[in-house]
Formats: C-alpha cells, sequence, structure tokens
C-alpha cells in the first residue's frame, strides 16, 4: 500500500515539534524523530508500508516502524486514497435546522455619526425608522413558532443604537420571557450599544433581564473621537465612559473595537480598557470600503504586531490563572483547543438571522438592506425555505475556489460573508487582502496553544467561558 | 492507546487516539454513519461525483469498518490500491483481486 503524508502545517519554530492535521483541526507533539520521518515521507511523495527509513538513523528499525505506525493510525500518514478525508470529524452544519438566534433590529437610526460606519450611520440605506411594538412581538413569536426544537433561544437588540429605541427593547423582552415561561424555555438577551445613552435604570433592566452588553468604542480618548463623533462633531469618548460607569459597575460588560487605519495602536485601546473594567474587548477590522479607513499591506503587520503582543500578555496571565480578556486570541485557542473544522464561517443563516423594523429578515444583521440577501418577511410567515437554502448553498466552503487549497480553510471557512460581499461583490468570493493576515493570525493561536499546553498541559481542560459572538 | 512519541493535544486529537484504541470498531464512529453512510442519495460533491460509492468509502472505510459496504481490508488490505483517484480510477473499484 502506498501511503503519503496528509496535509498537515509543522510548526518547528521556537523550539516547537507540531504538527496540525488540515482535515480533522486535530493538534500533536509529535517530536523531533515524528518531524524528520514526516518530512522524509513527504520529500519521497510516498513510501510502502514498512519500508527503511533513513532520516531516524540510530534507532532500530522496529523504533522506526513503531513511529510509522503511530503517524498511520492518527492518520497524519495515509494511503492516498484516504488523503484529506475528515473521517466523519467535521463539525455538522444545521442547515434545516430552526434558527436559535435572532438579531432584533430595534433602531434604524443612530445618535453617533462614525466616520467608517458600514450601517450608512444606523439607516442601512434606508429612512431613520424605529421598529414598532407590533413587530417586535412578530418576530418574538415567529422565533418561539421555528424554534420549537431548541431549548435555548437568544436575541441581540441591534441597531442604530437599540437604546434608541428602549420601549421596544423592555417590550421585546418581557414578552420573550413570558413566552419563553409559557414554553418551558430558556431565552437570553444581548445588546450591542454606542454607550452614549446608558442610564443606572438602563443597568437595572440589563441586570433583571441578564442581558450581556457589549459597547462599541475603537480608542481612547480624542483618537476615539475623531471615529466616534456625535452629528454636531463633538467627540463621544469621555461622555461614554462617564455614562457607562455604573454598567461597568455592576456587570460583566464587554467592548468592541473596530480597526481602521487610524486606530492601529490596539495595544493602549485593549489595555487601557481592561483597566477601566471591561471583563473583555476584542477587535475586528474594519470594512468601510473607504481607503481612508481599510487596512492594507502593513497596517495588517501593525496589527498582527500588537495582536501578538495582547497574546503575550494574555498567555502570562492564562499561565497564573488569570484571565486577560483579549476576546480574540481567547476564542481561537477555544477553537484550536476544540478542533473547530467546519464548512461555514458563522451562523449567519445557519443559527441566526437579523430582522429588520419593516419585517425584511436578512442572513445577518450586516446584511440589513441589501435586497439580495433578504431570505423572509416575517409579515409573510418567516424565511423563504428555499432561499434560505440557495443562500447557504452559495455560501459554503465548497463554493469558494480559492480556499480549497488554503491550510487554514476549516478553521476560516471562508471569512465574513459580508466582507467578502462588500469588496468582492459576492459573499463567496475571497477577499484575499485579508488571508494573509488570517493564517498569520490562526499561526499564531497554534504556535501559542503549543506553548500554553507544553507549559500547563491541562490548561484549557477548564472552561475558557466562550465568547462566540460575531466579531464582524 | 497512547502512541510513545506523539502526543494528542487538542480534543480532536483525543478522539482520533482514542478510537483508534479500540480493538473491534464499531460501525458507527462518531458521528459519521450508522450502518450506511448518507451515501448516494443524498449526494457527494451535488451528486456530481461518477461513483456512487464515493461518501461510502471516504467517509466510511477504514473508520466506520463496516463489512457490507466495502472489503474486509484486514485480509484485503490493498483492495483500493490501483484507485489512488476516486474521479479517475473508478471503474477499477469494486472488485477485490483474484489473486486473494
Ligand atoms: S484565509 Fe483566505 S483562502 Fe484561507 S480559508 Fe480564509 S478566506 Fe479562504
Ligand atoms: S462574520 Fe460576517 S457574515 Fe458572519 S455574522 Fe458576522 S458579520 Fe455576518
Amino acid at each position: 500500500m502506498q501511503l503519503i503524508v496528509d496535509e498537515l502545517v509543522p510548526l518547528s519554530q521556537q523550539g516547537l515539534q507540531h504538527v496540525f492535521h488540515v482535515p480533522t483541526s486535530s493538534f500533536y507533539e509529535v517530536g523531533p524523530e515524528g518531524l524528520a520521518l514526516l518530512e522524509e515521507v513527504k520529500a519521497a511523495g510516498h513510501i510502502s508500508s514498512g519500508q527503511q527509513l533513513s532520516a531516524l538513523t540510530g534507532q532500530s528499525e522496529e523504533e522506526r516502524n513503531e513511529l510509522l505506525a503511530d503517524l498511520r493510525r492518527l492518520r497524519l500518514v495515509v494511503p492516498e486514497s484516504e488523503q484529506g478525508s475528515a473521517y466523519g470529524l467535521r463539525d455538522p452544519a444545521p442547515t434545516t435546522e430552526g434558527i436559535r438566534n435572532f438579531v432584533m433590529h430595534v433602531a434604524h437610526s443612530c445618535n453617533l455619526a462614525c466616520t467608517y460606519c458600514y450601517a450608512d450611520h444606523g439607516l442601512y440605506k434606508g429612512r431613520a425608522t424605529l421598529m414598532d411594538q407590533e413587530r417586535a412581538r412578530s418576530y418574538v413569536d415567529w422565533l418561539f413558532d421555528q424554534g420549537r426544537q431548541h431549548k435555548q433561544l437568544g436575541i441581540t437588540f441591534f441597531g442604530g443604537e437599540p437604546l434608541l429605541n428602549m420601549p421596544v427593547v423592555r417590550e421585546a423582552a418581557r414578552y420573550a420571557r413570558q413566552k419563553a415561561q409559557q414554553l418551558d424555555k430558556a431565552i437570553s438577551f444581548s445588546m450591542t450599544t454606542n454607550g452614549t445613552l446608558v442610564t443606572e435604570e438602563a443597568v437595572d433592566f440589563f441586570e433583571e433581564i441578564d442581558c450581556q452588553v457589549t459597547v462599541s468604542l475603537d480608542a481612547i480618548g480624542k483618537r476615539n473621537d475623531r471615529l466616534r463623533p456625535f452629528h454636531s462633531g463633538k467627540g463621544s469618548y469621555d461622555e461614554v465612559m462617564e455614562r457607562i460607569q455604573p454598567l461597568l459597575a455592576r456587570r460583566s460588560v464587554a467592548a468592541r473595537v473596530t480597526v481602521t487605519r487610524k486606530n492601529l495602536d490596539v495595544v493602549h485601546t485593549v489595555d487601557t480598557l481592561l483597566k477601566a473594567g471591561f471583563t473583555e474587548v476584542g477587535c475586528s477590522p474594519v470594512d468601510a470600503k473607504d481607503p481612508a479607513f481599510d487596512l492594507r499591506g502593513e497596517d495588517y503587520e501593525q496589527l498582527l504586531d500588537g495582536f501578538a503582543t495582547l497574546t503575550d500578555r494574555f498567555m502570562r496571565a492564562a499561565l497564573s490563572g488569570r484571565l486577560y480578556g483579549f476576546s480574540n486570541i481567547k476564542n481561537l485557542l477555544k477553537a484550536i483547543h476544540e478542533g473547530h473544522n467546519k464548512e461555514y464561517p458563522c451562523g449567519a443563516g445557519l443559527q441566526m438571522v437579523a430582522g429588520a423594523p419593516n419585517g425584511e429578515m436578512s442572513l445577518c444583521h450586516r446584511f440589513v438592506g441589501e435586497k439580495d440577501f433578504v431570505l423572509g418577511r416575517v409579515q409573510d410567515g418567516g424565511l423563504d425555505k428555499a432561499k434560505r437554502l440557495e443562500v447557504l448553498n452559495d455560501i459554503h466552503l465548497s463554493q469558494r475556489s480559492d480556499c480549497s487549497s488554503c491550510w487554514a480553510r476549516y478553521i476560516c471557512s471562508g471569512g465574513c460573508h459580508h466582507v467578502n460581499f462588500l469588496f468582492e461583490g459576492s459573499p463567496s468570493a475571497t477577499y484575499k487582502t485579508h488571508c494573509d493576515y488570517l493564517r498569520a493570525w490562526y499561526k499564531l493561536g497554534l504556535i501559542s496553544y503549543a506553548r500554553m499546553v507544553s507549559a500547563r498541559p491541562d490548561i484549557f481542560d477548564s472552561p475558557l467561558q466562550p465568547n462566540d459572538s460575531c466579531q464582524q | 492507546m497512547a502512541t510513545r512519541k506523539i502526543k494528542a493535544l487538542n480534543v480532536k486529537a483525543r478522539r482520533i487516539e482514542d478510537e483508534n484504541s479500540r480493538d473491534v470498531r464499531g460501525y458507527a464512529f462518531n458521528d459519521c454513519c450508522t450502518s450506511f453512510a448518507p451515501g448516494w442519495e443524498v449526494g457527494y460533491n451535488d451528486g456530481a461525483d461518477p461513483c456512487p460509492w464515493k461518501s461510502d468509502l471516504s467517509l466510511c472505510w477504514s473508520t466506520c469498518y463496516w463489512m457490507g459496504q466495502v472489503p474486509d481490508h484486514q485480509a484485503h488490505a490493498d483492495w483500493l490500491d490501483s484507485c489512488g483517484n476516486i474521479q479517475q480510477d473508478w471503474r477499477n473499484l469494486c472488485t477485490i483481486p483474484d489473486t486473494k
């Protein structure tokens, strides 16, 4: 039988002797002999079982064969016919199941005028609108009705700025909790807000419904103000920080940083926000389609340098049993630990959809207002099954020819559909400008994982408190 | 069974290691088929693949090890050898060489 090396990412830098198996996302420390043997087989193209291997001089034939048998059993070395097989270890995609998480766009309007805003300052290509109570209730009815098989459902209040429509948020939450109780289900709530309208009463309400709040902030002080001004042009940083004090004091709160060319100093931003009391801070490159903001070559390098520094802080804290709340690395390490191996990058259309004030339901919150990605209307009974499947087929990893030879494809799964859509015209096209950065970032994750596990083998066995929300 | 020189680090790797430790492979492997793989009825590659067995083979052969579907590869370890690339060589499939 001819044996070949399956698709692997070998890691030999910084004293590592590790390989990542691409088809299954399994990760091994193979030792110097393992690396040498894999290299030799790779160079030879293929070998027959039991063949003499010269790489392992100093080892008995028995030892060599044993090592080869181990590699064979772990599928790092496989018969040609089994190359690339995931052996049923790929994450299943729940294509026809009910939606679990609903993003409710309660306000298409915003009191800030962020300079790079993808949502047209909260208007989403429409007029300023607030969702009315009937619409919110009909979305809740729909969510519970189609999500019968789920024990746990979720609603994310989104905008625009959701706190501009607090009465409807309150009513939707009250109604959803009542339904959950009647139907014996759990319901969870979250919200992304710009923080400008947070009050003590709002925090009381967040406590009452146990709402996970994320505040958007892009930098510290003046740098944030230039990106996140009020419509008057006045900066928002000081006001937001003052407003959210009761929130930070009473709840565990995440911050979300949109990284543009003008706020690449992520280390300072993340560090300062964590010191200010945020539990976690996540960063995501902007997709503005505006050269003044979108990152390019050298910017990605700077961003990665910053991420590497933050990762180092995360690792040091974790090894002494503390959490340094840099979400990006925490989420990546969790994915690596579990061996995520998926054919969709995120839950858009699968687990979650977004609903606009006018009743249109879209692939995700970012696609709201894009006619081609409306998957149904709540007043017409919800999602159009055929349309949903058509879009889901179109955005499946197998449709992305550019990704088919990329080693990161089952971790990245093609990247954010909206980024691809905005820059390349289609959610299933590949925004290649991102790819080198993504691969470098995933590699940093693998290296960090390997180093942490070798320092403390059980470090990932206790829960890392997942934060799986979309970072886009 | 733990290998001597190789350490399985993440959860996936440990799962693979554990599966291999079984002496007898049952006909269910993780989430894979219970008896027959999804197979040609539901299509693999949108049904474009010329070989209706492909799904069964690549998903199940040597993982599910279900004798009803594929030759016993303990006794016929090389039965797939003439079929390195299933897309091109599928006509060579399906036979255990006469010499055995
Ligand atoms: S890094 Fe790029 S090529 Fe690789 S899977 Fe992601 S989008 Fe595709
Ligand atoms: S990753 Fe992109 S496509 Fe997916 S939910 Fe987030 S914004 Fe939408």
